[in-house]
C-alpha cells in the first residue's frame, strides 16, 4: 500500500492562507489503512484547523468529507455538488489523490495535507517500512524476494557495500542491511549461488527516469 | 602492460608495492595538494586521491590527480558511484586519461547522509562492480557501456576496494570474486587492525585462487591516540578494532610513537601473509608520517619510475 | 459477595445476610493503594462486587440482620433472620475476620497518642484523603511499620501468620512515599510473606525505588522521646543488638483474628473450629465443604485471606453449592446467563439479546492435578471435557494423582488425549475450533466452547544451583517422594546431616517452604540432623506456622540467609554448604556475618518454578497474554484468579504463577464453573454491549484486530471486513477509538452520543470503573468545589477518541481531563495505556495549533479515591482559569 504521513499543521496553515472556507477531503483506501488520511484523521485535522485559526475569534470555516478513493474520477465526482462552496480544498489523499481532485475541478485550489512517502507495509502497529520503489523492472527473483533497489540505501545490485556491519546499514542502525537479509534468505533457500552472478547495470528507463510512466492495456479499454 | 601506470609496473615486476592516500582540500587551493604530495615523493609507488570522501565536498579527484601528474607522481583517481551517472563517469574517465591519469579506483561511495550535504540526491546509477566492468569495457573492448565504439581508449589500471571487516563475512570474498570477474586489476582493502580476521579472509581469497588474479594491497592506518582508534571502532561503519590495541595505545607513554610502531608491525605482519602484494597507507590528514613509516618498515628505496607518464598535458 | 454474585448468575436466588449496616465488609473500608500504577491491593474488587450485588435483582440483601436460628430441613436449611424466615438449599458462611485489637498489647501504646496508629486507621486515613500529616497533627519525617502485631505469637494463642500484613504494609508504605516523598520509611518484620504475582520484584522495587528500609526485628516497646516522637525499641534479629529509633508515626500492622460471631455460628450449625477459632473446612487447604452437609465456608472466616483469595474462595463455595444443585438435574435447567464476574465491566445491552449456539465441550490443556480437577468439575456441571496431555499418561507433577487419573480414563464425560498437543486454535468464545496433534503427528479437530490452560510449570534448580542437578547425594525437593529421601532406610544410629536449600524468590518460597518443613521433620524423625537455609520463613498459613514451630522444637536449624549459600562439592562427592549467617555476625558486634560451613550427607534443593518451555508458543496459538516471569495471565487484578485477556480461555494452576496444590485446585474449580456458565447449555444469550463494525466504512486496515485487548476481532473472510465476535467482545470500545475509518461504534457510546454530552465547560471523561465512582463520591461531598464540571462517562478511558478531546476544546471546554484506572489496573487491560498515548498526542497537536498542551490532562484515579478526583478536577479547572478561553476575543 501507499504510505503517507501528515504534514505539520504550520505548513498546512500556510498553504491555506487566504482561504476562508475549506473542505478537508479524506480517502478511504491506502491512507485510511496507514492512519494518515481516513475519516478520523480528517476529523482531527479539521478540529485542529478550527482551533488554530479560531484563537482570535474568527475560525476557519472547515467542512469534512471522506470518499472511497481519491484516485478515481467516479468517487471524486461525489464532491462535485458542494465543491463550489469552498475556496480551498485540503486533500488528505496521496499525491495521486490530490492531483485527481485538482484535475477534476479546474479552478479549485487543492493543496496536499500529506507527504506521500512510499509503497510499504506496516511492520508492526504504528510502524511502516518501505518495500518497493516501483522501478518498473523487478529483480526479486534474483535477490531472494528482498528488494535491493528499495531497501538498500544505495540500491546496489551486486552485494553489500563496505558499510554493512552486524546486519545494519551504514546510514543508520535502524535500517537493516538489505544485502545481509538477501544473503541470509538465499542461504536458507540454499541458493547462495545466485550471489555469485553479476547483475548488469539496471535499465532505469523503466523507472521514472524514463519520464512519467503510463500503463496501457488495450484489451481492457472500452 | 594494460596501462602506463607506475603502480602496475611495480606490481607486475613482483615488488611489494606501497600506495598512499591523499585527501584533497575543502577549497580551491592547489598548494595543499602540492604540499601533501611532497611527503609521498619517493616513498610510495602511487598516490590515491579520494573522491569527496565521507560525502564532504572537496576538490575533485580528477583535478587533484592531474596536479599530481604535474608533480611527477602516479595518481590513483578514486571514483564513487554516488555522485555521477554512467554518462558523467565515462566522460570523466576519458578526461582523466587525457590528463595523464593511469589508475582508477572504482568505489561505491559513502552515503551522502554522512557528509555536509545530507539533503542531496544520490545517483548510484551503477554499482562498483558494474563500474569496473564498464572501465574494462572501455579499455579492452574500446566500447562505451552503450556499445558504441570508442576510438582512443582510456588505458586505466583498474582498482577497487574491498572490506574484509564488513558483513556478511562469508560474502566478502564472493564479492571480491565478482569484482575480479568484472575485470579489476588491483584491490586496496579497508584498514587492517584485526589481523586474525584479515588472515581468515585471505585464506578464503587463496582458496578461490583470487590472489593470483588480482593484486591485493592491504590497508594500514597509523593512529595518533587511543581515542582516535576508539572512534574508528565505534563510529566508522565496517571497521574491526581489537580492544587490546586500544589498551596498548592507552598505556603508551607517547601514543603517537606507539601508533607508528603499531603501523610498522602491522605492515611487517601483512607482508608475511601469502597473497598480499602491497600496502595501502591511509594516514588520514597525517600524510607527514608516511616517509617515517615506509622507512621503518624497510620498504625504501622504492623502485624508480621508469619514465614519467607522458600522455596528456605536460607541465 | 463473590459467592452471591456467582450463584445468582447461575440462576439461583440468593439472600445475603449482613449484620452491619452496609455490605462490603472490611475490604470496603480500605484505601486504594494505587500510586502512579496499580499496586495490586485488590480493594477495587470489593467495590465492583458491591455494585454488582446491589444492582442484581436476584440477590436479596439483608443488612443489619443476623441468622439467629438455623434449622435443618429436608433439602436444606430454614434460617431465622430477625423476624423473618428464609428457606434455603445451602448456606455459605463468609463472615470474615476481626482485626486484632492493638490496645491489648499495651507495650505499643496504641490509643495514647496520634503517633501510634493501626494499619486499619491508616487505611481509613488514606481513603479519606484528608492527609496523614493532618491526622497525626504534625509533619512526618519518618514512619515505622511494625509487622506481626497480634500474629505469630503462640503465647497469646495466635501462633499463626496473618498472611496479608506484609503486602498491605508494603503497599501503604509505597503510597506514603508517593504522597510524601521525603518520608523515611522503615518496616520492622520477622519474615517477608509475599503475595500477588511477583512479590520479590515488588519488594525489590520498594527497597530500591521507594527507599523503604526493611529491618528484621520484632519491636518490644514503644516509648516517647522528648518532643513527642515515638521511640521504637527493638532487638535486631540478625545482630542481636538492641536499638531504639525515633519515628513521627508508628503503624501497627495488626493481624487477623476470628470474627466475633464465629463460635456462635459454629455452634448453631454444628461445625468445628480450628485451634485458633476459625471455621474448619473438611480439607484444611482446599475446598469449601465442611463436615456439615450444605454448609460451606469462604473467605477470612476460615483463616487469613487477602481480598483476591477471598473472592476466589467465594467462587469456589459457589461451585460447591452448584454441585449440590446440579446433582440430579438436567443441564438445561442451568441458566446460560453469564456471571458478571466472568469478566470485568460487563454492561447489558438495551437491544434484543442474541442467542448463540455454542459447543458445550471444554478443552482442558494439561492433565495434571489442576486439569483433572477442572475436568471433574466440568463433568459435574454438565459439560464434556477433553483433556489434552503431552505426556503418555495423566498425572502431572503432583503425587498421588494416579487414582484420579484412572477415574478420568473411565469417565464417559471426559475424553483423554495423551501424547497430544494443541497446534492451532481458531474461532472465538463459545465456538473454538482446536487442532490437536496426536501421536504419530496425526491431527484432529475439536469444537470447544471454552479452553482451560492447565499446563503447569517447570520445576528446576535455580540458576545458582543448577550445576548441582543430578549430582550425587543432591536431590530436588519435589523428587523426594518419587526417589525416596536419603534418610529413608538409614540404619546407623547417628544418622546423617541434611541441608535443605530454599531459593530467594518469595513466591516460590510460599509454595515450597511447607514441603521443606515436612522434609526436615521426616529427616529428624529418622535420626538425622536437618538444616533449612532460606531467606525467609514462608509460613503464611496457620498450618505452616505450626509445622515451623514443630520443626524448630524437633531440632531443625534454620538459617535465614541474605546472600545465597554456596555449595562445594569435594572429592568423593562430599558436600559442604557455606552460608553467611547474619545472626552469627552480631555475637562479636561486628557487621559482617560469620560463614557457617556445614558438611552435609545429603542436600535437598527446593526447585524454582518456571514457565513451561512452550509457554510463549502456546500463548501465541491461544492469543493470550503472558505476565510476570513469563507465566500465563496479565498482571491485572481484574483477571484474578483465572481469567485471561480472552473470553472463554482460562489459566489455572502452575501455568499462571507459582501456586501450591490447594490454589491450583481452587483455580480449577473456579475455571470449570466459569467455563460451564459459558457453554454448559449449548446456548449463550449475548445480552451485553459489544462493538459493531460498519461494513461500508471498514477499510480492513486491521487496526481493530491488532489493538483489541481481548482478541475478539477477526477478518470476516467472506465479506472482507473486520468482524467483532459478540461472544468474545468485552465492550470496552478501544477498537472504536482506534479505528482510522470511524467504522466501529459501541452501543450508547457513539461519537454522536459522546459529543452530545460535551458542553462549553471543563470536561472530564471518566472511566466508569474507576474515576466515575470517585467522581460521584466527590460530587456527593464537595459539589460546590467542582460545580460546573462536565462529567462524561465512558466504559473505559480507552474509549476516549482524540476527536472527542479536540471537539470538547473546540466547543469551549478550556481544559479537558481524561481519568482512568491505574497502570496495570485497567478493567480492559490496556485501555488506559491507549488513552494515555492519545492524551499525549492531543497535547502535542494542541501545541502545533498554538494552544497550550496543558489544556488536556490524564489522571490515574482509583474508584475510592474521591479526594484524588477532587484534586485532579480542581487542578484541571485551575488550568482552564489560568489559561483562559481558547478563543481570546470574539469578533463581531
Amino acid at each position: 500500500m501507499i504510505v503517507a504521513e501528515r504534514k505539520g499543521l504550520e505548513e498546512i496553515l500556510a498553504m491555506l492562507s487566504g482561504c476562508s472556507r475549506v473542505l478537508v477531503v479524506g480517502c478511504g483506501t491506502c491512507v485510511t489503512v496507514c492512519m494518515a488520511g481516513g475519516e478520523k484523521e480528517v476529523g482531527v485535522l479539521a478540529s485542529l484547523l478550527r482551533l488554530a485559526t479560531g484563537r482570535d475569534g474568527k475560525p476557519l470555516d472547515v467542512d469534512e468529507a471522506t470518499i472511497e478513493r481519491q484516485c478515481e474520477w467516479e468517487f471524486v465526482d461525489e464532491l462535485a455538488p458542494k465543491i463550489g462552496l469552498y475556496d480551498g480544498v485540503l486533500s488528505m489523499g496521496c499525491g495521486a489523490g490530490v492531483q485527481t481532485i485538482a484535475q477534476r475541478f479546474e479552478g479549485v485550489r487543492v493543496v496536499p495535507a500529506l507527504n506521500t512517502k512510499f509503497i510499504g507495509i506496516p511492520e508492526k502497529q504504528g510502524m511502516w517500512v518501505e518495500m518497493c520503489l516501483g522501478c518498473g523492472d523487478c529483480v526479486l527473483d534474483r535477490t531472494g524476494g528482498i528488494c535491493p533497489i528499495a531497501r538498500c540505501s544505495k540500491n546496489l545490485l551486486n552485494g553489500p557495500c563496505g558499510g554493512s556491519q552486524g546486519g545494519k546499514c551504514e546510514v543508520s542502525k535502524d535500517i537493516d542491511c538489505a544485502w545481509q537479509l538477501i544473503h541470509d534468505r538465499l542461504a536458507t533457500l540454499g541458493r547462495l549461488d545466485l550471489l555469485e552472478k553479476e547483475l548488469a547495470p539496471k535499465d532505469w528507463s523503466k523507472n521514472r527516469d524514463g519520464g512519467p510512466r503510463k500503463v496501457v492495456r488495450e484489451e481492457v479499454m472500452l | 602492460m594494460k596501462s602506463r601506470s607506475n603502480l602496475e609496473r611495480v606490481l607486475s615486476a613482483g615488488h611489494f608495492a606501497i600506495t598512499g592516500e591523499l585527501g584533497p582540500p575543502q577549497s580551491a587551493s592547489a598548494d595543499v595538494i602540492r604540499k601533501k604530495a611532497d611527503y609521498y615523493k619517493g616513498c610510495v609507488d602511487a598516490v590515491n586521491i579520494t573522491d569527496n570522501q565521507t560525502a564532504i565536498v572537496r576538490m575533485s579527484s580528477i583535478a587533484s590527480a592531474a596536479i599530481l601528474v604535474q608533480l611527477g607522481l602516479d595518481p590513483v583517481m578514486q571514483m564513487t558511484c554516488r555522485d555521477r551517472n554512467r554518462i558523467a563517469m565515462q566522460s570523466d574517465i576519458l578526461g582523466a586519461y587525457a590528463l595523464g591519469i593511469n589508475n582508477i579506483l572504482c568505489l561505491t561511495g559513502d552515503h551522502q547522509s554522512f557528509g555536509n550535504h545530507p539533503t542531496s540526491k544520490n545517483v548510484y546509477d551503477l554499482d562498483s562492480v558494474q563500474l569496473i566492468r564498464m572501465v574494462k569495457m572501455m579499455r579492452d573492448e574500446k566500447r562505451f557501456l552503450s556499445g558504441d565504439e570508442l576510438k582512443v581508449e582510456p588505458r586505466m589500471f583498474i582498482g577497487a576496494a574491498e572490506n574484509p571487516f564488513a558483513d556478511p563475512f562469508e560474502y566478502r570474498v564472493v564479492r571480491l570474486a565478482k569484482k575480479v570477474a568484472a575485470g579489476v586489476d588491483f584491490i586496496q582493502t579497508q584498514a587492517v587492525f584485526d589481523l586474525a580476521r584479515f588472515s581468515r579472509w585471505m585464506e578464503m581469497v587463496r582458496d578461490r585462487g583470487l590472489h593470483e588474479k588480482v593484486y591485493i594491497l592491504a590497508g594500514v592506518i597509523p593512529v595518533k591516540s587511543a581515542r582516535a582508534l576508539e572512534y574508528m571502532k565505534n563510529e566508522v561503519p565496517g571497521m574491526s578494532v581489537p580492544d587490546e590495541l586500544i589498551r596498548r595505545l592507552e598505556k603508551a607513554g607517547d601514543p603517537k610513537e606507539e601508533g607508528v610502531k603499531i603501523a610498522v608491525e602491522t605492515i611487517q605482519q601483512l607482508r608475511q601473509i601469502s597473497g598480499v602484494a602491497g600496502i595501502h597507507l591511509m594516514p588520514m590528514m597525517w600524510e607527514a608520517i608516511a616517509p617515517t613509516i615506509v622507512e621503518m618498515a624497510g620498504l625504501l628505496p622504492r623502485p624508480a619510475p621508469e619514465s614519467v607518464p607522458s600522455s596528456g598535458v605536460g607541465s | 459477595m463473590a459467592a452471591a454474585r456467582s450463584l445468582v448468575s447461575a440462576g439461583l436466588q440468593v439472600a445475603l445476610v449482613e449484620k452491619g449496616e452496609r455490605i462490603g465488609g472490611m475490604a470496603a473500608e480500605y484505601a486504594c493503594k494505587g500510586t502512579d500504577r496499580c499496586n495490586k491491593c485488590n480493594v477495587c474488587l470489593a467495590h465492583e462486587l458491591i455494585r454488582d450485588v446491589k444492582s442484581h435483582p436476584g440477590i436479596q440483601v439483608l443488612t443489619g440482620s443476623r441468622v439467629e436460628i438455623a434449622e435443618p430441613v429436608p433439602g436444606g436449611y430454614r434460617l431465622g433472620v430477625g423476624k423473618s424466615e428464609i428457606e434455603c438449599s445451602a448456606v455459605v458462611l463468609a463472615t470474615g475476620f476481626e482485626p486484632f485489637d492493638a490496645s491489648s498489647k499495651p507495650e505499643f501504646r496504641y490509643g495514647t497518642s496520634p503517633s501510634v496508629i493501626t494499619a486499619l486507621d491508616l487505611e481509613r486515613t488514606l481513603r479519606d484523603g484528608s492527609g496523614v500529616e493532618e491526622r497525626v497533627g504534625k509533619p512526618l519525617e519518618s514512619v515505622a511499620f511494625i509487622q506481626c502485631v497480634g500474629s505469630r505469637n503462640t503465647k497469646s494463642g495466635r501462633g499463626y501468620c496473618s498472611r496479608v500484613c506484609c503486602m498491605y504494609s508494603l503497599r501503604m508504605a509505597k503510597v506514603l512515599r508517593h504522597r510524601l516523598p521525603a518520608v523515611d520509611t522503615t518496616v520492622f518484620y520477622m519474615d517477608f510473606q509475599g503475595g500477588g504475582k511477583d512479590p520479590g520484584e515488588f519488594r525489590r522495587k520498594a527497597e530500591l525505588e521507594n527507599s523503604i528500609r526493611f529491618v528484621r526485628a520484632m519491636p518490644g516497646d514503644v516509648t516517647w522521646a522528648p518532643g513527642g516522637r515515638a521511640v521504637v525499641w527493638y532487638e535486631e534479629m540478625e545482630s542481636g543488638v538492641c536499638r531504639a529509633s525515633e519515628f513521627d508515626l508508628v503503624v501497627l500492622a495488626v493481624g487477623t483474628t476470628p470474627g466475633r460471631d464465629t463460635s456462635a455460628l459454629a455452634k448453631m450449625f454444628g461445625m468445628d473450629l480450628d485451634e485458633f477459632g476459625f471455621f474448619k473446612p473438611i480439607h484444611s487447604f482446599g475446598g469449601a465443604s465442611t463436615k456439615v452437609p450444605r454448609v460451606f465456608v469462604a473467605g477470612a472466616c476460615r483463616g487469613p485471606r487477602d481480598i483476591a483469595e477471598s473472592v476466589a474462595d467465594g467462587e469456589q463455595a459457589a461451585l460447591a453449592v452448584l454441585r449440590v444443585h446440579a446433582a440430579g438435574k438436567a443441564r438445561e435447567e442451568l441458566s446460560s446467563a453469564l456471571p458478571r464476574g466472568t469478566w470485568p465491566g460487563r454492561r447489558v445491552t438495551s437491544k434484543h439479546p442474541e442467542t448463540v449456539e455454542v459447543a458445550s465441550t471444554v478443552l482442558v490443556l494439561g492433565g495434571g492435578i489442576a486439569g483433572m480437577e477442572a475436568a471433574k468439575a466440568l463433568r459435574d456441571l454438565g459439560c464434556r471435557a477433553v483433556i489434552v496431555e503431552s505426556k503418555a499418561a495423566l498425572g502431572g507433577r503432583s503425587e498421588a494423582t494416579s487414582l484420579l487419573a484412572g477415574r478420568m480414563e473411565e469417565d464417559a464425560s471426559i475424553d483423554v488425549l495423551t501424547q497430544s498437543r494443541l497446534v492451532a486454535l481458531d474461532g472465538q468464545a463459545g465456538n473454538f475450533a482446536a487442532t490437536i496433534q496426536g501421536p504419530g503427528a496425526l491431527t484432529s479437530k475439536i469444537s470447544a466452547g471454552a479452553v482451560i490452560i492447565a499446563t503447569g510449570c517447570r520445576r528446576e534448580f535455580s540458576e545458582s544451583w543448577r550445576r548441582l542437578s543430578g549430582a550425587s547425594r543432591v536431590v530436588g525437593l519435589s523428587q523426594l517422594g518419587k526417589s525416596g529421601p536419603p534418610w529413608a532406610g538409614s540404619t546407623s544410629c547417628r544418622g546423617g546431616r541434611v541441608v535443605i536449600l530454599v531459593g530467594v524468590r518469595p513466591e516460590t518460597a510460599k509454595a515450597v517452604f511447607r514441603q521443606s518443613l515436612c522434609a526436615a521433620l521426616s529427616a529428624l524423625a529418622a535420626g538425622w540432623e536437618a538444616y533449612v537455609l532460606a531467606p525467609e520463613a514462608a509460613v503464611s498459613t496457620p498450618y505452616d506456622e505450626g509445622l515451623y514451630l514443630e520443626a524448630r522444637n524437633a531440632g531443625a536449624v534454620f538459617v535465614k540467609y541474605r546472600e545465597e549459600p554456596e555449595v562445594e562439592v569435594g572429592e568423593c562427592a562430599t558436600l559442604r554448604v557455606l552460608v553467611k549467617d547474619p545472626s552469627l555476625g552480631g555475637l562479636s558486634g561486628g557487621a559482617s556475618p560469620e560463614t557457617l560451613a556445614i558438611d552435609a550427607d545429603a542436600l535437598v534443593v527446593a526447585e524454582e518454578a518456571y514457565p513451561q518451555e512452550d509457554t510463549e508458543g502456546l500463548a501465541k496459538i491461544l492469543k493470550v497474554n503472558t505476565g510476570p516471569v513469563g507465566f500465563f495471565q496479565d498482571d491485572n487484578v481484574n483477571l484474578l484468579p483465572v481469567l485471561t485477556n480472552r473470553r472463554g480461555v482460562f489459566a489455572v494452576g502452575g501455568c499462571r504463577g507459582t501456586l501450591d496444590v490447594t490454589e491450583a485446585v481452587s483455580d480449577a474449580h473456579i475455571a470449570a464453573n466459569l467455563a460451564a456458565r459459558l457453554v454448559a447449555t449449548g446456548k449463550l444469550e449475548v445480552d451485553w454491549v459489544t462493538a459493531e463494525v460498519d461494513a461500508e466504512k471498514c477499510a480492513l486496515c486491521l487496526t481493530c484486530i491488532r489493538t483489541c485487548p481481548h482478541r475478539a476481532v477477526s477478518v470476516d473472510a467472506g465479506a472482507r471486513v473486520a468482524k467483532v465476535a459478540r461472544t468474545a467482545c468485552w465492550g470496552c470500545g478501544v477498537c472504536a477509538a482506534e479505528c482510522p475509518g470511524k467504522a466501529i461504534t459501541l452501543e450508547s457510546y457513539s461519537d454522536e452520543e459522546i459529543l452530545s454530552q460535551v458542553t462549553p465547560a471543563v470536561t472530564v471523561f471518566c472511566c466508569e470503573h474507576s474515576a466515575l465512582v470517585a467522581a460521584e463520591a466527590a460530587l456527593a461531598t464537595h459539589q460546590s468545589a467542582i460545580s460546573g464540571l462536565n462529567i462524561v462517562t465512558v466504559p473505559c478511558s480507552g474509549k476516549v477518541d482524540i476527536i472527542h478531546l479536540l471537539k470538547a476544546i473546540e466547543r469551549g471546554a478550556d481544559a479537558v481531563m481524561v481519568a482512568g484506572c491505574f497502570d496495570e489496573g485497567c478493567h480492559y487491560l490496556s485501555g488506559n495505556k491507549r488513552a494515555l498515548l492519545r492524551v499525549a498526542q492531543v497535547a502535542s497537536a494542541l501545541k502545533s495549533a498554538g494552544l497550550e498542551p496543558e489544556r488536556v490532562q490524564f489522571y490515574h484515579i482509583g474508584p475510592d479515591m474521591s479526594a484524588a478526583f477532587l484534586k485532579a478536577a480542581q487542578e484541571t479547572m485551575e488550568v482552564a482559569r489560568e489559561l483562559g478561553p481558547v478563543v481570546r476575543r470574539r469578533v463581531g
